[in-house]
């Protein structure tokens, strides 16, 4: 059973969040700053009171039979009931706004080794879409000038890094041209050439996205993270956003890490391959030695927003701020500028011409 | 002693006479012996291979004869053309046709740059061009597109401006489409990202095998195509080489 943990304000019992400015918990009523390591022994603490807290969640099970995803908690600080998805870490209460954190749900074989802190607060997404929508003169000037937000969440998304050495050996063929001729032809020589490359290279992090219900594709368009600046991790770091456990286990995910490994790979040992007019892959073997799989929760910005029925999601890393989201396109826009663009650069191509034809 | 070398004097001064009487054209860039040309003809040809031999830097020249006289077209003309001084600037460059009436052929003869500038597809061309008219006996016609198609070999093709709108319109929809599309291409971030290059360890990489092992080599040649070059060349019995071809109508 999962638990439910709040953290208080040791002064003024009002709940604390992780503050981004500060790298610090902060009670947002009283100001108070706390050191993440410092309220390790008071987060134990809280552990045991919230195992009494259990005994009175137990009724409400029968109640959300009907759907297996669905979890219900009781606030501590309200008694509000908080509904919520089976994979949901953290999350705040709907009716008094308080953080929470449910430890159950990051205890144990779910616990993750690193977090990396979130760096960037919700001012910084805001910001980060209005330089994602700037420059782009093929976006509808609507979408622009109405985009209100619908929502804006920090999520602590659960990755799976993993650390491999690659054991490469590639074989392929290349060739090499030479072109000379005499008064009465043009000789074309060509040597056929047989390579191997054979050796290691290392990967470190390599992550995949453990939630299946975020994109993938988004998630890895918001790549890198700076691993370097990972913590081990405190369910402290969590208070004031959202966290998922991951549904998709270490294995699962595999497959996608090996495809990325192996791309690079390939590329690291053609890029040792020069003078060649032209070299193909022909037997390609890489395995993955000594793989190590952890368990990280890392820091993204969500916002969502509709504009005529459909829905546009952006996605920021809450380390670095890189920004991504597929916008729509201006249809008219589009055909004014192709036309507009057309008209000009036909004249100067044919000024140019015409020039030329003068020399 | 004294009038052998007044004789040398003479040979040589008399020599250099010729080299300069033959460097000049005595005749015009027009010689209708023939008479296919009607006065007024003959004059408008006349100012319009002026104005393309100071356009060229390379004189162009037409002849008609009534007869050959029992020698070859080609030779006629390239004799004609060396005798009488054709050709401008220190290279004597230009060109001549001939036509002969009574054989019913034809002469182009090239020299200096106008024969290092036609090929044999710029003479395929001018050939082309004439041939139609001359047949039917319309030589002014036949005279006029020799002209143009000697100054499009030589010149290179006038400015069409048709076809450079074309080219024009072309150039500049395929500019603007890329324009657009790299445009287009910002609204698009999400992408999945196959490769794993940001999570390499720095100088992780120990190449244990790299070798290169030589197969085979193979040789495929082929013949140079020749026909750039300024088409046959024959000489003049004043032993000049000249260029150009011959034929009949």
């Amino acid at each position: 059973m999962s638990e439910l943990m709040q953290y208080k304000c040791p002064c003024c019992g009002g709940s604390i969040e992780f503050d981004v400015g500060t790298q610090k918990l902060k009670c947002p009523y009283c100001d108070t700053e706390f050191d993440v390591e410092a309220l390790k022994h008071h987060d134990e603490a809280l552990k045991e009171d919230t195992a009494d807290a259990m005994s009175w969640e137990g009724p409400r099970g029968d109640s959300w039979q009907e759907s297996e995803d669905i979890r219900v908690y009781t606030c501590q600080s309200c008694g509000g009931e908080i509904a919520c998805e089976a994979t949901t870490a953290a999350t705040s209460c709907p009716y008094c706004g308080n953080p929470v954190v449910m430890t159950g749900r990051l205890a144990g074989e779910l616990k993750p080794d690193l977090v990396v802190p979130f760096k960037l607060d919700k001012k910084a997404a805001k910001e980060g879409l209005k330089r994602h929508l700037k420059g782009k003169r093929l976006l509808p000037k609507i979408f622009k000038d109405e985009n209100h937000i619908d929502e804006i969440k920090g999520i602590y998304v659960p990755f799976w890094l993993f650390d491999a050495d690659a054991d490469a050996s590639i074989r392929y063929r290349a060739t090499r041209t030479r072109i000379w001729s005499d008064s009465r032809y043009r000789y074309t020589e060509t040597s056929h050439f047989a390579l191997h490359r054979a050796g290691h290279l290392g990967f470190m992090g390599v992550p995949v996205d453990g939630s299946s219900k975020m994109d993938n594709a988004l998630m890895e368009s918001i790549e890198p993270y700076d691993l370097s600046q990972a913590v081990d991790f405190q369910t402290a770091y969590l208070a004031g956003y959202l966290a998922d456990r991951y549904d998709v286990s270490s294995d699962d995910s595999i497959p996608r890490a090996n495809e990325r490994i192996k791309t690079t790979t390939e590329q690291y040992f053609a890029s040792t391959i020069s003078g060649y007019s032209s070299v193909v892959p022909e037997r390609s073997r890489i395995r993955c030695e000594g793989g190590k799989v952890r368990y990280a929760l890392l820091p993204v910005w969500l916002l969502s927003t509709s504009w005529q029925g459909k829905n546009y999601l952006f996605a920021m890393n809450g380390q670095t701020g890189k920004f991504v989201g597929d916008l729509p396109l201006d249809k008219k826009a589009y055909a004014i500028w192709l036309s507009v663009l057309t008209a000009g650069l036909t004249a100067a191509s044919f000024v140019v011409l015409w020039l030329l034809s003068m020399l | 002693m004294k009038r052998i070398g007044c004789i040398i004097l003479t040979v040589i001064l008399a020599g250099f006479l010729l080299l300069t009487v033959s460097a000049n054209r005595t005749l015009p860039l027009v010689v209708d012996e023939a008479n296919l040309l009607t006065d007024r003809e003959e004059q408008l040809l006349g100012s319009y291979l002026e104005q393309l031999t100071e356009e060229m830097s390379c004189e162009i020249a037409v002849l008609t004869v009534t007869s050959l006289g029992g020698k070859s077209a080609q030779a006629y003309a390239d004799d004609f053309y060396d005798e009488n001084g054709y050709g401008s600037g220190v290279g004597d460059d230009g060109l001549l046709l001939l036509v002969a009436l009574t054989e019913r052929s034809w002469a182009i003869t090239t020299y200096g740059s106008a024969r290092r500038a036609l090929g044999d597809r710029d003479l395929d061309r001018i050939e082309d061009a004439m041939l139609g008219d001359l047949s039917e006996n319309h030589f002014y016609e036949a005279f006029l597109a020799f002209a143009d198609a000697a100054r499009e070999g030589i010149l290179g093709p006038a400015f069409d401006w048709k076809q450079t709108l074309v080219i024009a319109v072309i150039v500049g929809f395929v500019l603007a489409l890329i324009t657009v599309t790299a445009m287009k291409g910002k609204l698009k971030t999400v992408r999945r990202r196959n490769e794993a290059g940001d999570y390499v360890i720095p100088n992780s990489m120990d190449l244990r095998i790299a070798n290169d092992r030589f197969l085979y080599r193979n040789v495929r040649r082929v013949r140079i195509d020749s026909s750039s070059s300024g088409g046959g060349t024959h000489r003049s019995s004043s032993g000049r080489s000249h260029g150009g071809r011959s034929g009949r109508f």
